[in-house]
């Protein structure tokens, strides 16, 4: 077990390199036309003065951008157990088609019968989708979990607007262990939140459901298994409790790694589900984004969903703008396509058994690694005692922290420097001082053994040397960042300009 | 590894800050004389020197440079629990006044000193002090004040000295984050002639102790601010309020946050009753049960009160075991900011004294937490 | 096939892993899941290919795609075909930046971090903004939560947008704006010069203006003659002045924060990503008061230090906006955005510099213009058909023709050109009229066989 170290350029702003005349693009000869047209455009709507970009080759501005990326962590890098995120491994074949031309260089506007390649592409997942989740037709519009859960609050509201009810029912439920864009979803909305506390089980506590439940309900939204990974046992229950008071239950697919194959949520009883191909289906989540955040729902909500729907009519593939109650639209053109293609390819190349095994071994990881970080000194697992984790588990320090002032934080900061990537933090907040902990059917035995080791190494050092561990990272590209000054009114420093204003005042 | 940052703090008490208290004077501000004839002993000194002691390791360590005002506005108290700090070049005096506050503050924030934080011993006056002397360097300063007034409604000030050396601890460590808070005072005369005439003078960026959550779906690791989500339970209360209904309203800045938006002004700690843009303030049991007319348009608003919990039978009896069976749980709106609900633990407890109320109002019940937020809670 | 993906997926390894956690049987951890809702069945999928196979199948599908290479494209209408510089494949293909998450983890993740600040920091230049954040899902999407962040800054309800924009830019907005309260109403455009009307617009703004959009150029590529008019006008009612704009313009048309834009959005596929069938970056910055930097939705880069002062770092800050945004009932929900796109125009923009965006919207100008110049001289085209300047993009009307815009674009596609989109189904009023795109990317011989074509077909 060693500790590592990451690349530590002293890379300036690309302002600050460069020098006046240089540039890293080649521009085409315009000798075909007339560059002159430009006195066509009258002076008051020209550019008067030429933007303040850096001036910069090719060489400069690609080893500048190399450097930065040695000063970043990806899951080619190392373990990256980011609860709910599901940093697995990225299959590298997906990343070579979606560099086709046929993907690239398409516009979303030609004709269908040239587009045949990509309606099929989003055909065919969005019927594979179906199967997996139990669903009925999935819009692939959504470029993100979030815009998803948009689309599903949308649809929720649309349906309850069709049947006149839309006044009455104003709240939609989450319990408080819910990924915090649930409220967030129902809110942008315009619906009102109803939080149902966890029982110490981990999961919702039903009396608690059936006291929030009423006329004014208009759904429920939960992801199954629930952030602390644990399964929601009684969902059938939750399910009838939610329909009979006439409300639809959406499902959060962050989860869905854990029960490919193994229970899918249309049989659960849910009517609305996203998923995220970024998390579930290995598309690369590329620093914050691009992800896809497809949106299914069961037969009787079809007409709801965004257009153009894609469908086949046994001889091509088409564009359906046609659907009756459609919410409309909730990004432009259909989908992020460079991602669709990846998560396409990843089914096709794991199929049904491959999605079994990979929840099989997610579960199996998170369970393992579980019961060996529930021995470490000043760690516990709490909720649910006994009960299997599904693909991720919640621990908490809060003992280590009263024992030795270590928190969290501090474990999180402490486990970058040997070269493991933080668990996700304080989350959910029912649990305190928690670590989320999803390691993916991609980490190895080797690499969980390791990082137990690291957990027990840290716990040592937390008992007999805190301040070590207290004062971390040491080995990333910077030590302790100051988020305080960084959001400080007065230095805050949110681009160059506003660096040039604050800071190089003469 | 020692962490190298250096954080200056300026720090400035005002000596006679709190002393009418225990002599029955409601504060201070203009009777200083007065207090000192009828025994007054200065609080703010002690007070300041717990802070300054719960601080003490950090200033040792080095973390933080400490920069203070000569005399009993600081230096003593520095000196007392035994630190290093540097004191401005001001003229020591005995008897202090707000002026001086404000020269001493004018000058933490000015070119030479700058200091990242400044910390006041004091009370609401003090604050007051503090935000007009820094007039338009504002929103550029960050403060925090050590309780030791008489009146303290103002948003800037910790729980207690010890609590205000743990938000210094943790703005040093990086890990506070700064909020507005108002500052607001009580108008003196008509306060010491048992009148509450609260006005807001403005807001100064107060570092506080985040409830943290780092939600990987969350839109962004959230901080939930008490005044904003006091605010945020307001205006949600509003919109949802019927014209002709009367409500009866509990004590506590949470209900006080809705009768602010309403332009009117509730008592801080009386029971009070509104109706139609009316408020009659400070009402005991017979005159709620005298002047409510149509019970079914009656609502109770509340927000639990202290650390248990409470929400009946402490603080508020005026609203009686009668009132409230009049009223019916249903119409009963409780608000609480999520702060206050984490500390909860997820129950809410009542002991109104009569045994029968106390069971009808057990069972599980919805609170308002934020602006369209509810939340189910136990009522034990 | 999957094994290659998962290293625990042997025998070996899942018996000595069961046995360390005292089990026999892997479902023994799916025991909570009650049988009634257990998939008894396998999944009805295809199956599992060889990475070989895979490939050959996905390229097989993907072969029934023409690509803009393949043919002559001249679509625009919210993703365009520019060129895109091999140095900008290189970086985003770098794993480091590719596999990673939001940069929750700063210390872990400046380079990200850095990335994306310079992304803002070269946004701001080019639109003259102060502040932008790192990315919204596109330019819909932009418009619609810049729409809540309008109502929130002035707790107005009101939002005026101009007659011809997108359809479906349109309906993205309503379902932000609609949520939360917000009305839109059309402001009328001249069917001749498409400028705002601007009686019109006084009449529609008032005290419950939250803000007025215009786009320049406009969806219809022309441009907008006389922003700071605009400007006064919703200025003086108290509301903000928003502008939506294409980027790649901007080196040589005025920018919005230089006619008094409070909020400026766009599109930014342009800047060194490919269209991807519809894949987009939406850009989002504003001005730099200190009430709208509350207000702006989505995450943002700031620039500070290590804590011991010594090293310039970056990190994710305002993060307490979202209560202030709670407050106001328009909370935004993003998280996930499109920060490899945004890399990637950081790059782009990079690679630019000044006078390559000078010289880029110089050549894009005068393809323009001599585009327009050529068509005016076939019998039946009406070029453009909104009397102003334009950029990159403009109207071709041919109600002159006997021929309907379908059966043109129709003979068109058979010479494998695909013409311009036909917008008679989103402004009737419009005729047959269909929008054009020309970049640096059309060739001389392209534009003159797209004017050949055309020729025949309306002769035929």
């Amino acid at each position: 077990m060693g500790e590592f170290r990451q690349a530590r350029w002293f890379e300036p702003l690309i302002f600050s390199i460069g020098s006046s005349g240089r540039r890293g693009y080649s521009i085409p000869s315009i000798r075909d036309t007339d560059r002159s047209a430009l006195r066509d455009i009258p002076e008051n709507l020209r550019r008067r003065r030429l933007p303040d970009l850096p001036e910069v080759s090719e060489v400069e501005v690609v080893k500048h951008f190399t450097r930065l990326s040695q000063m970043n962590f990806g899951v080619d890098n190392g373990l990256y157990p980011l609860g709910s995120c599901t940093m697995k491994y990225n299959p590298k074949m997906n990343d070579a088609v979606a560099s086709l031309d046929e993907v690239r260089w398409i516009h979303p506007f030609q004709p269908e019968e040239t587009l045949q390649g990509m309606l099929e592409v989003m055909y065919k997942l969005d019927l594979w989708l179906c199967e997996i989740t139990g669903m009925h037709k999935f819009s692939l519009q959504p470029a993100a979990g979030a815009n998803g859960e948009c689309t599903g609050i949308l649809i929720i509201r649309a349906y309850h607007q069709m049947h006149d009810e839309l006044k009455k029912r104003r709240e939609i439920i989450v319990p408080d262990s819910a990924h915090g864009t649930n409220p967030a979803s129902a809110s942008m909305g315009g619906f009102e939140v109803v939080t149902v506390p966890s029982d110490d089980s981990g999961c919702i506590d039903i009396e608690a459901l059936k006291e929030a439940v009423s006329p004014r309900t208009a759904g429920l939204m939960l992801t199954n298994p629930n952030t602390l990974g644990i399964f929601e046992e009684r969902i059938r229950e939750i399910e009838e409790i939610i329909h009979d008071a006439g409300g639809l239950l959406y499902y959060d697919g962050a989860n869905m790694n854990a029960i490919l194959g193994k229970a899918r949520p249309g049989d659960m009883g849910f009517d609305i589900v996203h998923l995220n191909l970024h998390k579930t289906f290995s598309t690369p989540h590329g620093g914050g984004g691009p992800g896809a955040g497809p949106v299914g729902v069961k037969e009787h909500l079809k007409d709801f969903l965004p257009v153009p729907l894609v469908e086949y009519d046994g001889k091509k593939y088409y564009l359906n703008y046609n659907v009756p109650h459609s919410i409309g639209k909730v990004k432009g053109f259909y989908c992020n396509f460079d991602v669709i293609v990846r998560a396409f390819a990843y089914i096709l190349t794991v199929g049904a058994e491959g999605l079994k095994s990979i929840s099989e071994i997610s579960v199996l990881n998170a369970n393992y690694l579980a019961s060996k970080i529930s021995c470490i000194r000043g760690f516990e697992i709490p909720y649910g005692k006994g009960k299997p984790r599904k693909h991720e588990f919640v621990a908490s320090c809060s003992g280590l922290k009263s024992e030795t002032r270590v928190s969290a934080k501090n474990v999180a900061k402490r486990l970058l420097d040997y070269g493991i990537h933080a668990p996700t933090i304080y989350f959910p907040p029912i649990v305190d001082e928690a670590l989320m902990i999803e390691p993916t059917e991609s980490a190895s035995i080797e690499e969980l053994d390791e990082f137990v080791k690291v957990m027990e190494a840290i716990s040592k050092e937390a008992y007999e040397n805190p301040e070590k561990v207290l004062s971390a990272p040491h080995n990333t590209s910077v030590g302790p960042i100051d988020e305080v000054k960084a959001s400080h009114p007065r230095t805050l420093c949110l681009s160059w300009r506003m660096y040039k204003r604050k800071f190089m005042k003469e | 590894m020692k962490v190298e940052r250096i954080i200056s703090i300026g720090f400035v008490v005002n000596p006679i800050a709190g002393m009418g208290g225990r002599v029955g004077l409601k504060g201070t501000d203009g009777v200083v004389e007065e207090a000192i004839r009828l025994g007054a002993r200065p609080v703010a000194p002690e007070r300041a020197e717990f802070f300054l002691k719960d601080l003490k390791a950090y200033i040792v360590s080095g973390k933080i440079k400490l920069v203070t005002v000569p005399g009993l506005m600081g230096e003593c108290e520095a000196e007392r629990v035994g630190i290093d700090f540097n004191v401005l070049p001001l003229q020591r005096k005995d008897k202090t006044i707000a002026e001086d506050t404000k020269a001493a503050v004018k000058m933490l924030i000015s070119g030479k000193y700058r200091v990242d934080l400044i910390v006041f011993v004091g009370g609401d006056g003090t604050a007051r002090d503090v935000l007009d002397a820094l007039s338009s360097d504002v929103d550029e300063a960050i403060v925090l004040g050590v309780p030791s007034g008489v009146k303290m409604y103002s948003g800037v000030f910790a729980v207690s000295p010890s609590e205000a050396a743990e938000v210094v601890k943790a703005f040093v460590d990086g890990e506070a984050d700064v909020a507005e808070m108002e500052v607001v005072d009580v108008d003196e005369e008509s306060f010491r002639k048992g009148r509450l005439e609260i006005h807001l003078y403005g807001y100064l960026k107060v570092p506080y102790l985040p409830l943290r959550i780092q939600g990987t779906k969350t839109p962004s690791p959230e901080t939930i601010d008490e005044r904003e989500n006091q605010k945020a339970i307001a205006r949600f209360v509003i919109e949802n309020m019927k014209p002709d209904s009367t409500y009866i309203l509990g004590p506590g800045t949470t209900v006080k946050a809705v009768t602010d938006l309403l332009g009117v002004k509730k008592t801080l700690l009386g029971v009070d009753l509104y109706w139609n843009g009316q408020l009659i303030p400070d009402v005991n049991e017979k005159i709620i049960l005298e002047t409510v007319k149509d019970w079914k348009d009656a609502w109770i608003i509340i927000s639990p009160i202290g650390g248990q919990g409470i929400i009946f039978g402490r603080g508020n009896q005026q609203i009686s075991p009668e009132v409230i069976k009049n009223v019916r749980k249903e119409h009963i709106l409780i608000l609480a900011t999520k702060n206050k609900i984490r500390r909860l633990k997820g129950s809410l407890r009542v002991d109104t004294g009569d045994r029968e109320v106390d069971n009808l109002l057990k069972g599980r019940i919805k609170v308002i937490t934020d602006y369209r937020e509810w939340r189910i809670l136990k009522i034990e | 096939m999957h094994d290659q993906y998962i290293p625990n997926d042997t025998e070996e390894i899942r018996k000595k892993m069961m046995d360390a956690i005292g089990i026999k049987e892997i479902d023994e951890l799916f025991s909570d899941i009650s049988e009634e809702i257990r998939l008894k069945r396998d999944l009805n999928l295809p199956n599992p290919l060889s990475e070989l196979e895979a490939k050959r199948e996905i390229e097989k599908v993907l072969k029934k795609n023409l690509t803009v290479k393949e043919m002559t494209c001249f679509l625009g209408a919210g993703a365009w075909p520019h060129h895109v510089p091999a140095a900008v494949d290189y970086i985003s293909s770098r794993s480091e930046f590719l596999t990673s998450y939001t940069p929750y983890q700063p210390e872990i993740s400046q380079g990200i971090l850095q990335s994306l600040f310079e992304y803002q920091s070269m946004i701001c230049e080019l639109l003259d903004m102060d502040v932008a954040n790192c990315s919204m899902y596109g330019w819909p999407s932009s418009l619609g939560e810049a729409a809540r962040m309008a109502a929130r800054v002035t707790r107005r309800n009101e939002f005026l947008v101009p007659h011809y924009i997108s359809r479906d830019k349109l309906m993205v907005l309503k379902n932000y704006a609609e949520p939360a309260g917000i009305r839109i109403i059309e402001v009328n455009q001249s069917l001749r010069n498409g400028q705002i009307d601007m009686e019109d617009l006084k009449r529609k703004v008032s005290n419950r203006t939250s803000g007025v959009y215009v786009e320049n150029p406009s969806y219809l590529g022309f441009l907008i003659e006389s922003p700071e008019e605009i400007a006064e006008v919703v200025h003086d009612a108290g509301g903000l002045f928003l502008v939506g704009v294409d980027p790649i313009s901007l080196g040589v048309l005025r920018p919005p924060g230089d006619y008094g834009a409070d909020i400026a959005i766009g599109e930014g596929q342009p800047l060194g990503n490919y269209m991807n069938g519809g894949s987009l970056l939406g850009i989002f910055a504003c001005r730099g008061e200190d009430y709208l930097i509350r207000q702006m939705p989505g995450r943002i880069i700031g620039m500070t230090t290590t804590l011991d002062g010594k090293r310039q770092a970056f990190c994710m800050v305002l993060q307490t906006r979202e209560q202030h945004i709670r407050r106001h009932r328009a909370t935004s929900n993003i998280c996930t955005n499109e920060a490899l796109y945004a890399l990637r125009a950081a790059v782009y923009m990079a690679l630019l510099g000044p006078r390559g965006f000078q010289e880029l919207g110089e050549i894009i100008i005068s393809r323009t213009r001599f585009l327009i110049e050529k068509l005016s001289q076939i019998n039946g085209v009406r070029v453009p058909f909104f009397d102003a300047h334009h950029f990159k993009e403009f109207t071709v009307n041919f109600d002159g023709s006997s021929k309907p815009l379908r059966e043109i674009n129709r003979r068109l596609l058979e010479k494998g050109i695909i013409g311009g989109k036909d917008l008679t189904s989103e402004f009737p009023e419009l005729g047959q009229t269909s929008l054009y795109c020309v970049t640096e990317m059309h060739t001389l011989q392209e534009i003159e066989s797209l004017c050949e074509s055309l020729k025949e077909a309306l002769e035929a």
